[in-house]
């Protein structure tokens, strides 16, 4: 009974509502609260909230709740310590319209079955971050195949369980991928699972294969030639590429932006030098001359890099650097290419952390070459250990100041 | 250069007048003015003078943003703080519908992250009890609330918000 007198009180408002279009302060509707802040305002209230606020907020009247079960599109979780899990198992169902779900774990807790509610009930998600979760298995990738073939930006670095064949798999369905994440993922990166993902995945644009050591020549090329989109690499601590690898993609990923730690050999001679294998020895030792090459190869097909990390890699020579400093000579002759764009400075940034075998003249040239490059407050060419380069200085501080 | 000074008239008939430049920060105004040309003010019949007042003051101050100057940037997000500070919750909520409806965007930033920071770290009762809303989960709701609060949410709210739920 009184569940019908609210009922008709509910009604009465909302056609005042609807008549009078809801006053706004003052003399209007006695019963008007919070409680009915519309959707629209409540949703943008709560993606002002951090995570945690956002569930409490949907357990606070069931208006509430049925305004953020219907309308709720990003939700993290990373908060969580304990019952990640859980939490995930209980909200799937309801939380059906998530596009960005963040699920990172500093201390593990997803499993399998969690990621197949997600996979189930969340079929618009396009964004999903698991990283970390080691206690996935294949079991997840293979749920999200199905589930989430939307998805446009998957993050599973950390989750060493993953296998090569399962995320081969997830590429066949999964074919709008523009960025993925598989940092540290050994045994998931191969060069099949490349392959196939360089295959199906043809608009990928960021790729993150840091210390993806099982990763060689044979899955780059394979990204060079189907990917011509990637803008961004992270290869840091590939040490199976070898520097021939850099040269190919300089000719192929003409709008590569940045490569951050480029896949020289030099690292894993550092690297494996230490183990002693002999035969691992005169690989790296082949592997020296392709250095010099890879930069100068990366100078001449990439004119949209802005980004170098060379950290560690000792036997850069300057002939690597001349031909950096030219590239930006080179490149002004493409006057039909857009201008005015982002890409203009070219390098902005350049890591030559430890490569000790520089000169500072070379490495003044570059300088000279990208103006957008500072050795002074806002630092965005590294030295660090380099004693022959601390007379290099950007235009800052040797007079004609651009500030 | 004379700026044109532009008439506004709440629910209940008040009279509030603001320089052009000031108005156009509503594009809802912004618009009537352009449509209709109204002489005898622009007719806001959804915004109580109470809260006519309090926009009219934030479209005052905020008419002439600064754009590099980075002291006045501080001074205006002061006067921001200020301006909600002594504001109760039934008037926050009215400000927050009348800047939705006038498409104030600054305001409506402004007021929704001010209930955002409020709500922050709260539990369910807290919120409850801020906003005065009434609980309205039906028993099995609350049961199955209390099913998941068991088998995993625990960290949601402080431990007396169970013993709360099931008083009511």
């Amino acid at each position: 009974m009184i569940g019908e007198v609210s009922k008709t009180g509910k009604l009465e408002f909302s056609f005042e509502q609807l008549v009078l279009g809801g006053l706004v302060g003052g003399d209007r509707m006695n019963n008007m609260g919070w409680k009915d802040l519309p959707m629209e305002l409540l949703l943008r209230i709560v993606s002002l909230v951090d995570g945690r606020t956002v569930i409490v907020a949907s357990g606070v009247c069931t208006g509430w709740r049925e305004a953020i079960c219907l309308g709720l599109t990003r939700l993290s979780l990373s908060w969580c310590k304990k019952n990640m899990n859980n939490l995930v198992l209980a909200l799937a169902p309801k939380f059906t319209k998530l596009q960005v779900l963040s699920l990172r774990q500093t201390i593990p807790q997803l499993e399998d079955n969690a990621v197949e509610s997600v996979a189930n009930c969340c079929s618009e998600l396009l964004d999903l971050d698991l990283s970390k979760s080691f206690k996935l298995t294949d079991r997840s990738l293979y749920a999200l195949a199905h589930g989430c073939q939307r998805i446009t930006k998957l993050n599973i670095s950390g989750c060493t369980a993953f296998s090569d064949v399962a995320l081969s798999y997830l590429s066949g369905f999964c074919r709008n991928l523009r960025s993925l994440n598989l940092c540290g993922c050994t045994k998931a990166a191969s060069d099949r699972a490349l392959k196939a993902i360089a295959h199906n995945c043809n608009r990928l644009q960021y790729l993150n294969l840091g210390w993806c050591e099982f990763v060689g020549d044979a899955g780059v090329i394979s990204l060079a030639r189907w990917c011509p989109d990637i803008r961004e690499l992270d290869l840091c601590g590939c040490s199976l590429i070898t520097g021939a690898i850099t040269r190919l993609m300089g000719a192929t990923f003409c709008d590569l932006v940045a490569i951050a730690r480029a896949p020289l050999p030099q690292l894993r001679s550092q690297l494996r030098l230490e183990g002693g294998a002999s035969e691992e020895v005169g690989r790296s030792q082949r592997g020296l001359q392709y250095c010099d090459d890879s930069i100068v190869a990366l100078a001449e097909g990439c004119f949209y890099l802005r980004s170098l990390d060379l950290y560690q890699c000792h036997n850069i020579t300057d002939r690597a650097m001349y031909s950096l400093a030219n590239r930006r000579m080179t490149s002004k002759r493409d006057l039909w290419k857009p201008v005015g764009s982002r890409y203009d400075e070219g390098l902005v940034n350049l890591n030559l952390g430890q490569c000790t075998g520089l000169t500072a003249q070379a490495v003044q040239a570059v300088c000279d070459s990208f103006p957008s490059l500072h050795t002074c407050l806002r630092q965005s060419l590294t030295i660090s250990g380099c004693l022959n380069l601390v007379s290099v200085h950007c235009t800052c501080t040797t007079g004609s100041p651009i500030l | 250069m004379s700026t044109k000074k532009i008439t506004l008239l709440s629910s209940d008939n008040e009279l509030f007048t603001v320089d052009e430049e000031a108005a156009n920060q509503s594009l809802t105004i912004k618009h009537l003015i352009e449509d209709t040309e109204p002489e005898n003010g622009v007719p806001l019949p959804q915004v109580h003078s109470k809260i006519l007042a309090k926009v009219t003051e934030y479209l005052i101050k905020h008419a002439n943003e600064p754009d590099n100057d980075a002291a006045a940037k501080e001074e205006l997000k002061n006067w921001d703080d200020k301006f909600l500070e002594k504001v109760n919750h039934e008037t926050l909520f009215d400000l927050i519908l009348a800047a939705n409806y006038l498409d104030i965007k600054g305001l409506l930033d402004l007021t929704c992250q001010t209930v955002a920071d409020l709500m922050n770290g709260m539990s369910v009762v807290e919120v409850r009890k801020l906003f005065n809303i009434v609980n309205d989960f039906t028993p099995e709701d609350e049961a199955e609330v209390r099913k998941r609060r068991k088998r995993g949410t625990k960290t949601i709210g402080p431990s007396n918000d169970q013993a709360n739920q099931s008083n009511h």
